[in-house]
């Protein structure tokens, strides 16, 4: 379905990291003027370099009530691209007639809406995540879907991996909408899946953060990698408890091919080491006891 | 040294690390970017860089990642 939304007299792009980045880029290919909203306070982010690079007006604005002051304020038509922001856009912000809002998130909604949700497509075994542009509502990741594009899950892919995949495939789809973007006529779907809805919170790990042996081997592959952000510690490590010890698995690998769901697991720890065989695949896993305070913040 | 540009490289081809004096001010590296060069290191090198020296500081320029490398017992 076809709506007419304000044809924007200025973007504001808010987010932070790599997808901000490109997004800005985007912007200033088509020669359109940009202010930069850096929503988090990343170590590592490129937003601010190629702002102060390429003449975009920047300012960090962490704090939530400044920025629902900014978005209330703004009285000419305007873009908002929220790409890769925690801000949550109030009811009061999203009726403020002349923006016209629209948002990253990654995964196909409904699926996985919220926090993490590489994460919980590795962990869930989907055989297919993605990513979705939607124009934003007051209830978070339910707006009509503007693109989503697919990305196949391979069985060694990382919550790593999948992130990265995202971030790209997701600059590149707000490159093929923008023009749209700009006429304020465009195409939107109502989120029509109805199968595998769901909503993590920020907090939320797979099963509480713990490694559970009695899951097959694929699952136990699936759990590793779901929370695998390589030395990122967004979410805990992985922990289980053996033989009356709590233990934190600190890397691991697959030796062989996984095994087929209905394999019967045995396991052996020699020293920190932690080996699980089933059905012809072998899964190793560095231990080390579980100190008291690796609960996750 | 060489050693190093191979590596950051392979995580951003376009990107020009030569002519560089400081990777992450002016946008060469990011937070995905550091942590798969630390993966790429960590294998590179049989080392596991600790997740506390994941700071701006120590990327910044080949100098630093060699610095870094160096009180993991590597001569880079």
């Amino acid at each position: 379905m076809t709506k007419q939304r304000v044809k924007p007299e200025s973007i504001v792009i808010i987010g932070t990291g790599r997808l901000a980045a490109n997004c800005v880029e985007a912007c200033l290919e088509h020669s359109l003027s940009v202010l930069c909203l850096e929503s988090e306070q990343l170590m590592f982010s490129p937003l601010a370099s190629l702002c102060r690079k390429r003449g975009v007006e920047y300012r960090p604005a962490f704090e939530r009530q400044m920025l629902t002051d900014f978005f209330l304020r703004i009285d000419k038509p305007t873009l908002v691209v929220s790409a890769f922001n925690y801000y949550i856009f109030p009811a009061s912000v999203l009726e403020n007639p002349v923006l016209n809002v629209v948002n990253f998130h990654n995964s196909l909604l409904p699926r996985h809406r919220g926090r993490n949700a590489a994460t919980w497509s590795i962990f869930n075994q989907d055989a297919v995540a993605g990513i979705t542009w939607h124009q934003v509502q007051a209830r978070v990741d339910t707006g009509e879907v503007i693109i989503e594009k697919e990305i196949p899950i391979g069985t060694d892919t990382t919550a790593m991996d999948l992130t990265l995949k995202s971030l790209d495939l997701a600059a590149q789809a707000f490159r093929e909408i923008l023009p749209a973007l700009l006429t304020g006529s465009y195409s939107v779907q109502p989120v029509s899946r109805t199968d595998g809805a769901s909503y993590h919170r920020s907090t939320e790990v797979p099963n509480d953060g713990w490694l559970d042996l009695g899951w097959s081997f694929a699952r136990i592959y699936a759990f590793l990698r779901a929370l695998d952000y390589g030395k990122f510690r967004i979410l805990p490590p992985p922990r289980l408890r053996l033989l009356g010890r709590e233990l934190t698995i600190t890397n691991y690998r697959w030796q062989r091919q996984p095994a087929p769901a209905n394999a019967t697991n045995t396991i052996e720890l020699n020293g920190n080491i932690l080996q699980l065989r089933s059905g012809g695949a072998e899964l190793s896993m560095t231990c080390e006891e579980s100190k008291q305070d690796s609960k996750h913040e | 040294m060489n050693e190093l540009i191979e590596v950051l490289k392979t995580i951003r081809p376009e990107a020009d690390f030569a002519n560089s004096k400081d990777f992450i001010e002016d946008g060469l590296l990011d937070s995905f970017d550091v942590v798969t060069l630390v993966a790429a290191l960590d294998k590179k090198y049989g080392i596991s860089i600790p997740g506390d020296a994941i700071v701006p500081e120590n990327f910044k320029d080949v100098q630093s990642i060699g610095g870094l490398l160096k009180k993991c017992g590597v001569n880079a």
